[in-house]
């Protein structure tokens, strides 16, 4: 099989994990990157030997390159994807997979028309000590799950202009934690439970009056398998002040699972063969692995030609209760997602 | 100063052998008497036996031993629905009152007894010391009060409780009937006052999703055992609370878990952590958190149930409002009543607040 050239678009923030992953998978190079701005693109390419590019149509018009990872700003992912598509490259999209779901089946019908993958890239489940409680869970140790919480890590504070940089233009509230974050938690959620969130009630903590993104936000998830589950999101802390990385804590019908980061054991299981430590190691170098994860994840679906391990139809579900979420917050109602639609369709 | 009088009434529901014992056997008190509610004979041999025990009279016909006693305070373990007839009867008679959770098994009974407790002006205390004695939450709540984390803003505490299925069912003339009520009643009070006393705000709007996932004669019963309630509070704070009784008998008794967030800092009160709380913050330059020892935080310890009873003596000795007191008990059936309510709803329910409200 022949080495698959891998470019990246969108070169801050996370790109540089998403270039270590695609060296640390065997088969595919980085060949390329693209970015508005020069400098950060120079500092990403320069370790791979990646020519450096600043107009995207150039960059898909190149034959070396056969997969596109798309590390833009969240509006972006949908449109470039479907360029991506459409230049016959295939995509990994940086989540949210897109802000609406008319966009996702667009990117559905592109992928399919072109005969390309798309996939969006859900790092927490390929973290080692996530990808570990899943296992633990299908392999029944702890029976069926009733109950989850999910929370998210804090990430270092920001300043107003890095806030800036990543607002939405909505109106103030929990849109950008829930869209940008909480699409990790439930995307992680309904992978775990084996379904998909029915009802959602979300509330939020507004926070400093010169950010309009609220600082925190708890999603109260009803499962179709009825299963129960809390996601939460948050940034409220200040640098130091933030003891609460990201908890991973699931109640079964025989026993209940404890994953937080905060422990110094990475996973904890109580069943009736008494208290348990499965897998336990240290989290550094996690992040590393996790996008190591969701590459290896999209090149086999290419080298095998069969669907992506995170099919665009899930990425659509999981869309779909994150939009009633943020409509839960707005109208302040218990929202069924099932009867979700976009105000513009 | 002189000795408190006091008597309990009913061994029918609760831990009277926690919170009657520790009253009685408290070294201001002297215990008088232990009476029945006519009609509740569950656990009535213990009852006598307790009587005898403490050489004290026993009652089958409390509002007679009232009467005749005139005790200072009593502590009352009945289940919920003679509850209000029996803190009215006290109260009526400038009596104080210890008694088991919930105070009512509806809202509007509870709202009716606790206002004949502040009519009278008698000390009234809800028995969950498990919310608030232990040192580490008591640590916690002083942290949260004294501004060490900034404004408290967010809260996530969890009360999960094994030894199912042990708990769910109660003995009635030795017949296995199931539990009078679900897990809300019995975990919720702790899990609502561990937080709404970190926060330091009053309940605003309650949203719960319930569910009998283990136990089969909850879901025949309309119990839940595990119930998952997002709250919000009147100064904007949020928080979510997660009550249930697990089927393994393999997690350790209780798995306890308060997390208090702030503008500077943060607070973790955890089981895993034995006698600890963790203090982040303010703006410390590091993760590490300085960390309080304690009393290991463990329900019906009896350094917690002391430490409780002796609170509210102290109340009724210096006339100061215990530390659970009757407008955190309504606030507490307020919550159970707005979890079962949203959940048969599938909406939020905003609280109703009338006299018994903040300040009461």
């Amino acid at each position: 099989m022949p080495e698959l050239g891998a470019a990246i678009v969108g070169c801050r923030a996370v790109a540089p994990l998403h270039a270590k992953a695609i060296a640390n998978v065997e088969g595919v190079r980085l060949v390329a990157v693209c970015d508005r701005d020069e400098e950060p693109a120079r500092q990403l390419a320069e370790p791979y030997a990646a020519d450096v590019l600043s107009d995207y149509g150039q960059l898909l018009a190149r034959d070396d390159v056969q997969l596109v990872h798309i590390v833009t700003h969240d509006e972006l992912h949908a449109a470039m994807a479907i360029q991506a598509a459409e230049a016959g490259k295939h995509a990994l999209v940086e989540k949210p997979v897109a802000m609406t779901l008319d966009e996702v089946d667009a990117m559905i019908d592109a992928a399919e028309a072109a005969g390309v993958k798309i996939m969006c890239g859900q790092s927490r489940r390929y973290k080692p000590k996530f990808a570990a409680v899943a296992d633990a869970i299908r392999a029944g140790r702890i029976g069926k799950p009733a109950f989850a919480r999910m929370s998210s890590p804090a990430s270092p504070f920001w300043t107003p202009e890095q806030w800036a940089a990543h607002h939405y233009d909505a109106v103030r509230g929990p849109e950008w934690l829930l869209m940008h974050n909480g699409m990790h938690q439930f995307d992680y959620l309904c992978m775990l439970f084996d379904s998909f969130p029915a009802e959602v009630y979300t509330v939020s903590y507004p926070g400093q009056d010169w950010l309009r993104v609220h600082e925190y936000v708890a999603v109260s998830i009803r499962f179709e398998n009825g299963a129960i589950a809390l996601s939460e999101d948050n940034r409220i802390m200040q640098p130091g002040g933030h003891p609460f990385h990201c908890d991973c804590y699931v109640v079964g019908a025989e026993g209940t699972l404890d994953a937080g980061d905060r422990q110094t054991f990475a996973m904890a299981t109580y069943t009736e063969r008494g208290l348990d430590f499965p897998g336990a190691w240290v989290s550094a170098g996690e992040a590393e692995a996790a996008f190591t994860g969701e590459v290896q994840a999209i090149v086999d679906s290419i080298r095998e030609d069969r669907e992506p391990e995170i099919p665009l139809a899930f990425s659509r579900q999981v869309l779909r209760a994150l939009r009633a979420a943020c409509k839960s917050f707005h109208t302040g109602q218990n929202e069924i997602v099932a009867e979700y639609v976009e105000a513009s369709s | 100063m002189s000795k408190l009088r006091a008597a309990g009434i009913s061994f029918a529901s609760g831990h009277p052998t926690a919170y009657t014992q520790g009253l009685a056997d408290h070294p201001d008190v002297e215990f008088v008497a232990q009476a029945e509610i006519p009609g509740e004979t569950y656990r009535s041999d213990m009852a006598a036996d307790f009587a005898k025990q403490y050489g004290v009279p026993h009652y089958h016909d409390y509002a007679k031993m009232l009467d005749e006693l005139r005790p200072d305070v009593v502590s009352l373990c009945a289940p919920p629905e003679r509850n209000p007839e029996v803190i009215v009867a006290a109260a009526d008679r400038g009596i104080h009152i210890l008694s088991e959770k919930p105070v009512a098994a509806t809202l509007a009974d509870a709202e009716a007894a606790l206002a004949a407790v502040a009519a009278a002006g008698v000390v009234f205390s809800l028995d969950a010391p498990a919310a608030c004695f232990s040192r580490p939450l008591m640590d916690a709540h002083a942290q949260a009060a004294s501004g060490a984390i900034g404004e408290p803003r967010v809260a996530y505490c969890h009360v999960l409780q094994s030894k199912g299925p042990r708990y769910t069912y109660t003995v009635v003339d030795g017949k296995k009937i199931p539990a009078r009520y679900g897990e809300l009643q019995n975990h919720g009070p702790y899990g609502f006052l561990a937080v709404a006393k970190a926060l330091g705000q009053r309940l605003q709007t309650v949203f719960a999703r319930r569910g009998a996932f283990f136990y089969e004669h909850y879901r025949e019963a309309g119990h839940e055992d595990m119930c998952l309630a997002t709250c919000t509070f009147d100064a904007g704070a949020v928080a979510n609370i997660v009550v249930g009784r697990t089927p393994t008998l393999s997690l350790p008794t209780t798995d306890f878990r308060l997390e208090v967030i702030g503008t500077a800092g943060s607070i973790m009160v955890d089981d895993a952590m034995g006698d600890k709380i963790r203090i982040w913050g303010p703006f410390a330059d590091t993760d590490d958190p300085f960390e309080r020892g304690g009393m290991t935080h463990q329900y019906y310890s009896p350094p917690i149930t002391l430490a409780y009873i002796d609170d509210v003596v102290t109340a009724i000795q210096t006339g100061r409002r215990p530390r659970i007191d009757a407008a955190d008990a309504l606030d507490v059936m307020r919550f159970v009543d707005g979890c079962v309510k949203s959940s048969e709803s599938g909406q939020a329910v905003r609280v109703k607040r009338g006299e018994q409200g903040r300040g009461t």
